[in-house]
C-alpha cells in the first residue's frame, strides 16, 4: 500500500467501501428474500390445512349424513320389499355402505377430528394402528411425556410429519417393522425409524422429505434424515 | 317402545324414523334437532329410548345423554356417531349411553341396538366391542392397580401357602435375605402388618384358593 500516491490510496478505500456497502445490501435483500420466502411457504401450508379442514368437515356434514340416509331408507325399503327386490336392494346398501367408508378415511386423512377433538397423544395412536392395519406393516407408538408446551401449529407438524414419514415407509421402504417414538422429555423429538431397504440419498427431497422439512422449519425445528442402503430409515424431527 | 330421535341433520332424521317406524314395537314420540331440544322434549314426552347424535347445536349428544339420564333414570340413550375412534366411544359410556352404533352402520344396527338396550343390554357393534377389548387387554398389561411386582407376587402365593422363608428361597432360587426383603417391600407397599392380612391379599387377587 504505502507504494501507492495518497490520491491512489484514496480512491481504493472508496472502492473497498462501495463493494462493502453493495455486499451489506445484498446480504439484506437476500435475508428479507429468505424471510419473505419462509413467510409465503407458511401461508401456503396454512391456506392447505384450512382447505382441508373445510373438505373433511363437509364431508363429514353433508356427504356422509345423506349417505347415512340412504343406508337407512334402503333398509326400511328392503323389510317391505317382496322378496325378489330385496338382493338387489341389498347389493344397492353394500356399495353405498362401502362408499361411505371411503369417503370417512378420506375425509380423516384430510383431517382427523381426534386431532382437534381429543389432541395429539389419541390421533398418533390411531394414526400407527390405522398404519398396520392397512399395510400389515408392524408399526408401535411409544410416547414420552406429554405435549403441554406445544403450539396447535407445532402439534399439526408433528402429526403430519408422522403422516408423510408412514406414507413413505409404505410406499418405498419395503420394511417389517416401525417405530415412532415421541419424546417430550427436554426438547421435543419425533423419531420414525424402519427397517426397510434405505433411502440411497437421504438429502434428495423426491420423496416427500422436502415438504417435511418445510413443516419441521415453519414449526421452529428441523429434521434429520439417516439412512444407508439396506440399514433402514430413520427421520427425525426435533422442535 | 316409545322413541325419541336427535340429530341436525333433518335428512338422517327421517331416515331414522322411517326404519324405526316400520318396526312393530317401536313408536316414534318425538324429534328434535338439537340437545336441548332433545332435552325438552325427553323430559315432555319421557321415552323409553332416546337415539342421539353426537355432534349437535347449544348441546352436544354426549351433554344430552348426561342431563337425559340425570333427569329420567329410566330412559336409555343410543348414541349414533360418524367417528369410529375409540375415544368417542369411551366418552358416550362414560357420558351414561347404554348403547353406541356407528352411523355408517345404522341400518345393520340400529333397531338391534334398541331392542338390546330395552332389556336393560348395553349394546356395541362388533368393531367398537373389539376395540373395548383391545384397550381392556393393554390396560391389563399394565394393570396400575397392581402395586405388586411379578416377583413379590410369587413370594405372596408362597407365604399364603404357608412355606417358610427357606422353602421360597430354594423355590425361587434366591437368598433367603432376598426373599425377606421381598416380604418387607411387599408388607410396606400394602400397608400390611403380618402374615394373616397378607393371606386375605393374597385370596381376594386370586393368587390362592380359599
Amino acid at each position: 500500500m504505502s507504494t501507492h500516491s495518497p490520491l491512489a490510496r484514496l480512491l481504493l478505500r472508496r472502492h473497498i467501501t462501495e463493494l462493502e456497502q453493495e455486499r451489506a445490501a445484498l446480504e439484506q435483500l437476500r435475508t428479507r428474500h429468505e424471510a419473505e420466502r419462509r413467510a409465503a411457504g407458511a401461508a401456503a401450508i396454512r391456506a392447505q390445512e384450512q382447505e382441508r379442514q373445510r373438505l373433511a368437515q363437509d364431508l363429514h356434514d353433508e356427504v356422509n349424513q345423506a349417505l347415512t340416509a340412504i343406508l337407512l331408507r334402503l333398509e326400511a325399503t328392503i323389510q317391505e320389499a317382496p322378496p325378489a327386490l330385496q338382493d338387489e336392494l341389498r347389493d344397492t346398501k353394500q356399495l353405498a355402505a362401502q362408499a361411505m367408508t371411503e369417503l370417512l378415511r378420506l375425509a380423516r386423512r384430510l383431517r382427523p377430528a381426534v386431532l382437534d377433538d381429543h389432541g395429539l397423544m389419541p390421533a398418533l395412536h390411531t394414526q400407527v394402528r390405522d398404519f398396520t392395519e392397512q399395510t400389515g406393516i408392524r408399526a408401535t407408538f411409544h410416547p414420552q411425556g406429554a405435549p403441554t408446551r406445544l403450539s396447535p401449529e407445532q402439534q399439526l407438524a408433528i402429526y403430519r410429519v408422522t403422516q408423510e414419514g408412514l406414507s413413505n415407509i409404505a410406499q418405498h421402504a419395503s420394511a417389517q417393522r416401525v417405530k415412532v417414538e415421541l419424546s417430550f422429555v427436554g426438547r421435543t423429538v419425533l423419531r420414525i425409524s424402519d427397517d426397510g431397504r434405505g433411502i440411497s440419498e437421504p438429502r434428495d427431497g423426491g420423496s416427500g422429505l422436502g415438504g417435511m422439512r418445510e413443516r419441521a422449519l415453519l414449526a421452529g425445528g428441523h429434521l434429520s434424515v439417516w439412512s444407508g442402503d439396506g440399514s433402514g430409515t430413520r427421520v427425525e424431527l426435533t422442535i | 317402545m316409545r322413541t325419541l330421535i336427535a340429530d341436525d341433520h333433518g335428512i338422517v332424521r327421517s331416515g331414522i324414523r322411517l326404519l324405526l317406524e316400520r318396526q312393530p314395537d317401536i313408536e316414534v314420540v318425538a324429534e328434535a334437532s338439537d340437545g336441548v331440544e332433545a332435552l325438552e322434549l325427553a323430559l315432555a314426552t319421557q321415552p323409553d329410548l332416546c337415539v342421539l347424535d353426537v355432534g349437535m347445536p347449544r348441546m352436544t349428544g354426549l351433554q344430552a345423554t348426561r342431563e337425559i339420564r340425570a333427569h329420567l333414570p329410566g330412559t336409555y340413550v343410543l348414541i349414533v356417531s360418524m367417528h369410529d375412534d375409540e375415544r368417542y366411544l369411551f366418552e358416550a359410556l362414560k357420558a351414561g349411553a347404554a348403547g353406541y352404533v356407528l352411523k355408517r352402520e345404522a341400518d345393520q344396527a340400529l333397531v338391534a341396538a334398541l331392542h338390546a338396550i330395552a332389556r336393560g343390554e348395553p349394546f356395541l357393534t362388533n368393531a367398537a366391542e373389539r376395540t373395548l377389548i383391545r384397550r381392556w387387554m393393554e390396560e391389563g398389561a399394565r394393570r396400575p392397580d397392581e402395586p405388586l411386582t411379578a416377583r413379590e407376587q410369587q413370594v405372596v402365593k408362597l407365604i399364603a401357602e404357608a412355606h417358610t422363608n427357606m422353602q421360597i428361597a430354594a423355590t425361587l432360587h434366591v437368598s433367603e435375605k432376598t426373599v425377606e426383603s421381598h416380604r418387607a417391600n411387599v408388607l410396606r407397599k400394602l400397608g400390611m402388618r403380618d402374615r394373616v392380612e397378607l393371606v386375605r391379599y393374597a385370596i381376594r387377587r386370586g393368587l390362592v384358593e380359599a
